[in-house]
């Protein structure tokens, strides 16, 4: 999939922009705080429906405006489309703005763009991914499969629904503080709530084993080492190494539900003491580890950055499987932070149909992207970004 | 000085506090009413007054009715063998728009939802529970109670919750299929409906 027009109306710092970036590799280059990120926000909101900086729309209408407009010309692999988001904030300054999304003119709900195209984004945060806490991680998780698949995106919210549900009615049995007693509505909601954890993770375990075969290679190839890299559901409740099938009408997810059930039955007490669910989709975790080094804790920052990189392209590699398209990778920041031999390999990792989007304020970067291609065959387009305008400088 | 005049103020407030309406609507709605005929308005007032006077809810199966007991449970043609439990009175209305069924209703009142306060306590489980007790001669006992709740996790836990409770008392439960829209094509069925449907499968 390839973006091969962008078109900004009042969006961040961009009064105006309209470019033509039909090229495998585009990069962004200019001093911080110029409007490189505004630019893949956009992109990354017109692919997905989404911000990855903000959850609130006004946010991205440029200052003293009443509405954005973004249009992306997207060549996918199965045909051209055309997508258009345009808000229009409430004239009295309060409430939510009215947002509007159309692909090909026809209108359609902002979630449902992860039906037609996708995008991968890696900012300096990312880092966390690796470094932060578990959360990070099953959000991932959670984002990637969102991305694949309706059906997680059901279940997931359906599941964050009855979890709510389930925490009320143990928080009001804990306040109670009668003990452990028999609940008929508790039983009635543990189930609801063992139905969709155990499809939430008969997915998420299916991810994982895909996941961990491309992140493994990707990471001896960044790192240049033949470390072995390894990628694990880490869960109280799943026995590890648990197998799963191809995810096409397996019934593993009623194992995994028996599994639970388990759990929650040997936690039942404690459950009753502390007033939440003890065990869950919603306390797991992803285990990265190099060799015997996990990295979470123990990794160095060169190790940590390459895991999260492999991590990145595994993603891209996950979603091209699952629908067919490549997804658009959008790389804000990330290159300057790796030594040259390291960014050279990354570079060389990502699959050549993939459109990638690169930022930097160091115009040395280009330099090795140029090694990278001798030849210019790669197809590549550089812009200066200057205060929400956009030059194209030739290449030194 | 006040915007509006004080009665067209009381209009809009008023409208405002209807579902779905804000203030906007209320105000457009409101300009409108103030500008038809009176005989329009006194029409629509009466309509309000009259409805809301003469409907209760039916003390048997709790849906809205003009008679107590209503006409879907007085009516002798229907199966009193067979009860389906909805939570909304527009539920019953959808499932008599099908013409399909021909048992009694039982309507909730809602579905249990522990956050919003909603236990089964508030809901019309009780009232439901002394219809299932053994028939007599004018009222026969119900074979079967079909649980047609939301799916959505409160309606799904509603169901299990009374599938809980009324199993033990011998009755048949049911719950309602989920499923592809009849009439339309495989590929136009959106994934979460195709698996429910998958998963819903029966031999034939």
């Amino acid at each position: 999939m390839r973006v091969r027009e962008v078109q900004l109306e009042d969006f961040r710092n961009y009064p105006q922009l309209h470019v033509a970036c039909d090229a495998r590799r585009v990069v962004l280059l200019g001093e911080n705080g110029q409007g490189k990120t505004n630019l893949l926000e956009a992109i990354y909101l017109g692919l997905t429906g989404s911000s990855f900086r903000t959850a609130r729309d006004r946010e991205m209408i440029r200052w003293g405006q009443s509405g954005y407009r973004v249009r992306l010309e997207v060549e996918r692999e199965d045909g051209p489309a055309e997508v258009t988001i345009a808000t229009q904030a409430h004239a009295d300054g309060g409430g939510a703005s009215r947002r509007q999304v159309r692909v090909n003119a026809t209108a359609v709900a902002a979630r449902e763009l992860r039906g037609f195209f996708s995008a991968v984004v890696f900012t300096p945060d990312t880092l966390f991914l690796i470094k932060g806490g578990p959360q990070e991680r099953r959000q991932f998780l959670d984002e990637l499969l969102s991305q694949a698949s309706s059906y997680y995106r059901h279940h997931l919210q359906r599941y964050q629904r009855v979890l709510a549900q389930r925490n009320h009615i143990l928080q009001q049995a804990a306040a109670a503080g009668a003990g452990r007693a028999r609940s008929q509505l508790l039983e009635t909601f543990t189930d609801v709530f063992l139905e969709s954890a155990a499809r939430l993770w008969e997915r998420r375990l299916w991810a994982v084993s895909h996941l961990a075969k491309a992140a493994a290679q990707a990471y001896q190839q960044i790192a240049g080492s033949s470390e072995p890299f390894t990628l694990a559901y880490e869960s109280e409740a799943v026995p590890a190494a648990t197998p799963v099938a191809e995810v096409e009408n397996s019934q593993d997810w009623v194992t995994l539900r028996h599994w639970l059930e388990r759990r929650l039955e040997a936690v039942a007490d404690l459950e009753w003491r502390r007033g939440m669910t003890l065990v869950g989709p919603q306390r797991d975790d992803l285990r990265v580890m190099s060799g015997r080094v996990d990295l979470r804790t123990f990794g160095s920052q060169g190790q940590q950055r390459s895991a999260v990189l492999a991590l990145k392209l595994a993603e891209v590699c996950f979603l091209e499987q699952q629908t067919g398209r490549w997804p658009v990778f959008l790389l804000d920041d990330v290159l300057s932070e790796l030594d040259p031999d390291r960014r050279q390999r990354f570079l060389r990792t990502i699959p050549s149909p993939t459109q990638v989007w690169i930022t930097t304020a160091e115009p040395e970067l280009l330099r090795t992207l140029q090694a990278d291609d001798p030849k210019g065959g790669l197809d590549d387009l550089v812009l200066r970004v200057t205060d929400g305008r956009m030059e194209f400088p030739r290449m030194e | 000085m006040p915007l509006y005049p004080p009665p067209l103020t009381r209009l809009i407030q008023e409208l405002g506090k209807l579902p779905g309406i804000g203030p906007k609507t209320a105000q457009r709605l409101a300009l409108y009413l103030v500008g038809r005929p009176p005989a329009e308005v006194n029409a629509l007032a009466g309509a309000l007054v009259d409805a809301r006077s003469k409907l209760v809810y039916c003390s048997r199966c709790f849906n809205i009715t003009d008679v107590d007991p209503c006409r879907l449970c007085t009516d002798p043609r229907r199966d009193d063998q067979v009860l389906c439990v909805v939570e909304e009175p527009r539920d019953v209305f959808a499932l008599e728009r099908t013409g399909e069924f021909r048992g009694r209703y039982h309507v909730l009142h809602g579905a249990i939802s522990p956050m919003e306060g909603l236990g089964p306590e508030s809901l019309k489980i009780k009232e439901l529970l002394r219809r299932l007790q053994p028939g007599t001669a004018n009222s026969p006992q119900i074979q079967e109670v079909i649980l047609a709740t939301n799916s959505s996790v409160e309606g799904e836990a509603t169901a299990m919750y009374l599938a809980r409770l009324l199993k033990p008392l011998g009755v048949r439960v049911t719950r309602i299929a989920y499923g592809l829209p009849v009439g339309g094509d495989l590929d136009y069925v959106d994934e979460v409906t195709l698996s429910r449907a998958l998963e819903g499968r029966r031999s034939v």
